[in-house]
């Protein structure tokens, strides 16, 4: 998105207004004494702060700026948004970004440069952050003049359930049963043998040993049973509290995917079937994040 | 360098060289204490060594406050102030390690610009002046960039300074001047001395030494001669026994004469003095505008000379053999009212004048009287007690032009010829390159009138009678015009002249500049006769082309940024429709959101509001929208009116 000048609010900062009022004071005082010498140099000053106001704008206008992204985080923790803001035309100096009711960051950004920039974000509950403008300004060059704009980049960020550990079992409604030995998945139970490594392959699994003896990178295969899986049950706890429960099944999907266990999720309305890994945990943890919220994604 | 220290330089910078045309007026510490401070501050960025602490930092406050109330005592002036502002500016670049405290450094230093303006207005001042706020203005930039080298904040303030001329000169012009100021106050340290009050024996030789300009004049015609260089100022009809007292009566004598031969028009420019006397050749024959003329021939301003003050004179010169036709007449009465005053002095007059009845023979019998009895002329003439008179006459016989002034005036008066001291100056120093004469205050002079019946009062210089090489010889040892010229000047001194030249030209100008000449230059440009309403007029007519400049620039620069959106025009214009028959969209309304409402409330409108919304959406959104679309769909929000009622 462009900035232009219609979108910048101009408002004099507290040393404007302290410069205006020397500023009149050095007037009167030309005034009263008929001090050409003083005039000249309050209309020079005058006129140069002036100016500056061009500048100011100039600093802010014709500036591109894109939201790339935003990283999921858990209630409570700081996100970053990431945008990419361009330069174009000009340098940008002292801009600060901020979004509503967040500390924000100062950038400078060179002239024909693209800065990549992450602007904080406190996150306070769970489901769709949706944070409200992002709010530019810049004093620059003088500090007379606060010029601000609000560019609505309709940034979201993700916001997971704060995990809560509680008592072990309480969500163990389903323990896995049944399952044949043909459900298998690759996974870390029985080692199986030795195969080669591929781009994508997870690297914990690198042999190392291997590599160690020059025999190039292998993996080590697993052969995981599916029928050890733990299915969590959104309605297995005692507390009726539903925040609470999403809290704890967010500890357990957590505390499931570093044991590598498989698992599934039961939510009122939605059942995630069991599985494992990095695309299989951040399923559960989006469902849990909109559970029951309308916003989507 | 951290974010904090790399603003320390800057800003330093900028206090030293808005202090710096302050230090011939500041106390020696003073100066000390400012290079002293700002001296630790540079050191310590290179080495680290710990900068003052707050406790310290008002320990030093207290002690500069000290320092400036032993220096000043109670005297609140403007000296006082510029060594507030020194001492402060010295020890405030240790508190800079907030925004705040760097920008309120930073506009205390344009404001410490502003009072070196009342010491001078010369053209180097002026011309400091843009390199002080050029200094400052690069520190208030590099303030307010967070990081980067200080080189780009000197180049920006230079672009924005040059930029902001033009805009200066033209208000410098058109701004309207008031005739006196808003409130009557004395224009700080300006004018220190003038000439003196009260003409006592050692008045004027105690300003033998005072080198600083009294005033400059420039003739229009050739210069007159150098026996002719008497600058009248004040004239000393009374004495009381010790000093000689002024009586200036203000009489409207200014139309007399205007027509007689011999009438010398000059400009001077006066250095401020804070008294209303006004100096010009001997004698003024017309009051320039704001000033009138006395029965003694002397000007008297209607304000005081609180600035310098340019003005044009009149004089007619009077030479030995010239005679007026129409004498002048005695206005008052005889001044001696106590008569038992220097008792030797009146018996010594008594018997020179004893056996004549002409005015002419009494001054050459009194003047004789100093040649031959060993009368010696200095600069340094001993202190004289309570009959100042008899002691000269009979004791020191040492003295400076007041005392042969003022001892044949006396003289005279005790042989019942009436006889007065006039104060001005004697001489001046010729500038070969601007063709005008710079008179100093050392040059300050006492003569004598004395009234004849036949040719009124004529001009006698007692202290040619002692000292004959004073006309051709300033008290300071220069030589008046006549004696030094152009090719014999060292470089130096040529070059002095040449910048002096330069500068009273500029002055000339510049400090001449009011109401008066702001009125000549919009009648010139054909702007209203009528007083006042043409400034206005001007003025408002500056403003207005001001503000098309401005929004023509900002026209011309808006397109080069980007035209309006024109597919958000359009939905704004879909909008706007909608809300004439009351379906308005709430901002949190996105497109799809606001169909919803809209086919809810109308459902005959639900197809085309459907269509045009989804154009939008495609527009916006998707990737494989045809360019055409655009066009389509501004044609159709053109096309849609919805009708008030369902149904029609």
């Amino acid at each position: 998105m462009v900035l232009t000048r219609k979108q910048i609010l101009i408002r004099p900062t507290r040393h404007g207004l302290l410069f205006l009022a020397i500023l009149g004071a050095m007037m009167a005082g030309s005034i009263n004494y008929n001090n050409n010498a003083g005039f000249i140099l309050v209309f020079l000053l005058g006129g140069m702060a002036l100016i500056s106001l061009f500048y100011s704008l100039m600093n802010l206008t014709g500036m591109d700026i894109l939201f790339v992204s935003a990283r999921p985080v858990f209630a409570g923790q700081t996100t970053a948004f990431t945008i990419q803001v361009q330069a174009k035309n000009q340098e940008r100096v002292a801009v600060h970004f901020a979004l509503p009711g967040q500390t924000g960051l100062w950038a400078t950004i060179c002239k024909n440069e693209t800065k990549t920039l992450e602007i904080p974000a406190e996150t306070t509950k769970r489901g769709v952050f949706t944070p409200g403008p992002l709010t530019l300004f810049s004093v620059f060059p003088f500090g007379f003049f606060r010029l601000r704009t609000r560019v609505f980049l309709h940034m979201t960020c993700l916001v997971y359930p704060v995990p809560v550990k509680g008592p072990a079992g309480s969500g163990r409604g389903n323990s896995g049963t049944g399952g044949s030995a043909d459900t298998r998945h690759a996974g870390p139970d029985d080692f199986q043998g030795l195969s080669m490594y591929q781009p994508g392959h997870d690297v914990g699994r690198i042999a190392w040993k291997a590599v160690s003896r020059g025999q190039g990178i292998f993996i080590k295969d697993f052969i995981a049973r599916a029928d050890h899986f733990t299915m969590l049950d959104f309605d297995a706890f005692a507390s009726r509290d539903t925040e609470y429960r999403l809290s704890r099944l967010c500890s357990m999907v957590l505390a499931a995917d570093n044991r590598n266990r498989s698992f599934g999720l039961k939510l009122p309305h939605t059942l995630i079937v069991p599985g494992r890994g990095q695309a299989h945990k951040k399923k559960c943890l989006r469902a849990l994040a909109l559970f029951s919220r309308k916003e989507a994604v | 360098m951290n974010r904090d220290t790399r603003h320390a330089f800057p800003i330093i910078s900028a206090l030293v060289v808005a202090i710096a045309p302050h230090t011939p007026g500041l106390p020696a510490w003073i100066i000390v204490w400012c290079v002293f401070m700002w001296g630790y501050m540079l050191v310590q960025l290179k080495t680290g060594w710990p900068l003052p602490g707050p406790l310290l930092r008002h320990i030093l406050a207290a002690a500069g406050i000290t320092g400036l109330m032993l220096t000043f005592r109670v005297r609140i002036d403007a000296d006082a102030f510029v060594g507030l502002m020194a001492v402060m500016a010295a020890i405030k670049p240790f508190e800079m390690a907030t925004h705040r405290h760097r920008m309120i450094t930073v506009l205390l230093t344009y404001f410490i610009i502003i009072t070196s303006l009342f010491r001078s207005e010369s053209l180097w001042i002026v011309l400091y002046l843009f390199f002080s706020v050029f200094v400052t203005t690069a520190a208030l930039i590099h303030i307010n960039r967070p990081e980067g080298h200080y080189r780009p904040s000197i180049f920006l303030a230079g672009r924005i300074l040059a930029q902001a001329i033009p805009l200066m000169v033209l208000l410098f012009l058109v701004f309207p001047r008031l005739q006196h100021g808003l409130f009557s106050m004395e224009t700080p340290g300006a004018g220190k001395s003038g000439f003196t009050e009260k003409l006592g024996f050692g008045s004027i030789s105690r300003m033998t030494l005072d080198q600083s300009l009294a005033f400059r004049a420039a003739f229009d015609g050739g210069l007159p001669p150098p026996d002719a260089l008497y600058w009248r100022g004040i004239v000393f009809e009374r004495f009381d026994g010790t000093q000689w007292l002024p009586a200036d009566n203000p009489a409207d004598i200014a139309s007399v004469q205007e027509t007689l031969p011999g009438l010398v028009p000059h400009t001077i420019t006066l250095e401020p003095h804070r008294s209303r006397r006004l100096f010009a050749l001997d004698r003024p024959v017309a009051a320039p505008s704001g000033a009138d003329l006395t029965a003694g021939h002397t000007l008297v301003s209607r304000q005081r000379v609180t600035r310098k003050k340019t003005y044009q004179a009149v004089s007619r010169i009077r030479t030995a053999a010239d005679t007026e036709k129409k004498p002048d007449t005695l206005s008052s009465e005889p001044v001696f009212t106590q008569s038992d005053n220097n008792p030797k002095a009146r018996i010594l007059a008594r018997s020179l004048g004893k056996g004549t009845a002409d005015t002419q023979e009494k001054i050459q019998q009194i003047l004789a009287y100093f040649t031959e009895n060993n009368f010696t002329y200095t600069l340094t003439p001993p202190r004289l007690g309570a009959h100042p008179m008899d002691e000269f006459l009979f004791e020191t016989r040492q003295g400076y032009c007041e005392h042969y002034a003022g001892a044949l005036a006396f003289l005279l008066n005790v042989l019942e010829v009436r006889a007065r001291v006039v104060g001005g100056y004697l001489g001046g120093e010729l500038n070969p390159y601007g063709n005008y004469l710079s008179i100093r205050q050392s040059f300050a002079h006492a003569w004598v009138e004395a009234y004849t019946p036949d040719r009124g009062w004529i001009r006698i210089d007692p202290t040619l009678a002692v000292a004959p090489n004073r006309l051709e010889q300033n008290p300071d040892g220069s030589f008046s015009y006549s004696a030094g010229a152009r090719d014999a000047l060292s470089v130096f001194k040529k070059m002095g002249f040449m910048l002096e030249a330069v500068n009273l030209a500029w002055e000339a100008w510049f400090i001449g500049y009011s109401l008066s000449e702001q009125k000549a230059l919009l009648q010139r440009l054909g702007f209203g006769t009528s007083r006042g309403t043409g400034t206005v007029f001007f003025l408002l007519l500056t403003l207005s082309v001001m503000v098309v400049v401005v929004f023509f620039w900002m026209f011309l620069h808006r397109s080069t940024v980007k035209k309006r959106d024109p597919v958000a025009a359009g939905y704004a214009l879909f909008c706007k429709r909608l809300a004439r028959i009351g379906l308005t969209r709430s901002p949190d309304q996105g497109p799809m959101d606001f169909l919803l409402t809209v086919q809810a409330k109308r459902p005959d409108l639900g197809s085309e509001t459907a269509a045009i919304t989804d154009m939008y959406i495609r527009i916006r959104f998707s990737r494989t929208c045809p360019v055409s679309l655009t066009k389509q769909f501004i044609a159709r929000v053109k096309q849609f009116k919805p009708a008030r009622q369902a149904g029609q």
